[in-house]
């Protein structure tokens, strides 16, 4: 059967979630196409390979653990300075309105059931009302697991930064 | 609100009315075909003991909980969420069962009506006629809080 819907687990304020992502169909998804690739992939090949730590130093010596961590934790402080930048590209409607389409094709499995994290242009959890981080990632996971296909058949990997995604 | 010309503006369709439940989620019932809301508080704030000579003490009490009616189209968004709400209070867990908010924001007035503890008092009546009918779901709440 044709896979169109992924399972994520994600930690809100301390309690884990899954939220299943259930795939655009062709029409919607060329909006995202045109959008990752006229927007998105500028910004994303700026931002590949920081989040990977090198295993070896620039005259080939094996990196010790604590000296990736540090390398690390300087390449955050840069993705945060880069972030104002990424953003500078994108309107406010225009993230907005990629937000809320990435979001809609999202559910959560609450204690009652399946809910969509998105109803319209309002959110359907409270939790993740205020969760920046969570919000981002899940927008992430949805243009990764919509697109991953159109980009002959391997994944945004050469587009998009790495991340370690839990399954 | 009044205006310099001393008239009044209302609108209940910029009332926006959310219901909340952490087990079951979030929902904006003045987007999924919201009709009239009415929240009655339930108990006096004030009566009068009155001896046989008519000396009147007067006593303050306190009652913040209440009835709220909410009028919902049948087969609405909100009212399909709402049957799931009520669906959820009828089978979890006691102590999951008081956790509903309800909000009612006029932002015409700029006042904001949060009612915590919020629980169906009875299901809705059903009901099938040749046009579709309003669901009326009687709620009840534990506080109200005006902002």
């Amino acid at each position: 059967m044709r896979e169109i819907t992924k399972e994520v687990k994600h930690e809100v304020e301390g309690k884990e979630f899954i939220f299943q992502i259930t795939k655009m169909n062709a029409l919607k998804g060329t909006y995202l196409v045109k959008f990752v690739t006229e927007k998105l992939i500028p910004v994303f090949t700026q931002l590949q390979g920081i989040f990977q730590a090198p295993d070896k130093d620039t005259d080939g010596n094996e990196l010790s653990e604590e000296a990736q961590q540090k390398i690390v934790e300087q390449r955050t402080e840069e993705v945060l300075q880069m972030i104002p930048k990424a953003l500078e590209a994108l309107s406010e409607e225009e993230l907005t309105g990629l937000i809320e389409r990435c979001l809609q094709t999202v559910q959560v499995m609450m204690p009652a059931g399946w809910q969509p994290v998105m109803i319209g242009h309002n959110f359907g959890v409270e939790e993740l009302e205020y969760d920046i981080m969570t919000t981002l990632l899940l927008c992430y996971e949805v243009i990764e697991f919509n697109l991953g296909s159109f980009f002959g058949g391997k994944s945004l990997g050469s587009f998009l930064p790495r991340r370690n995604t839990s399954k | 609100m009044a205006n310099k010309q001393g008239f009044a503006t209302y609108s209940l369709l910029d009332v926006v009315s959310t219901i909340n439940h952490p087990d079951v989620g979030k929902f904006v019932l003045s987007n999924g075909g919201g009709g009239q809301i009415t929240i009655s508080a339930a108990g006096d704030l004030f009566s009068n003991t009155k001896t046989a000579t008519g000396y009147v003490t007067i006593n303050k009490m306190k009652s913040e909980d209440g009835v709220a009616q909410l009028e919902l189209p049948n087969n609405s968004e909100s009212d399909i969420f709402m049957r799931k709400w009520v669906a959820y209070l009828k089978s979890c867990a006691t102590k999951r069962s008081a956790l509903s908010t309800l909000t009612v924001f006029d932002p015409v007035a700029n006042r904001t009506i949060t009612l915590n503890g919020v629980v169906p008092q009875k299901e809705p009546d059903e009901g099938y006629q040749q046009t579709a009918g309003n669901r009326t779901y009687a709620l009840l709440y534990a506080e109200k809080i005006v902002k």
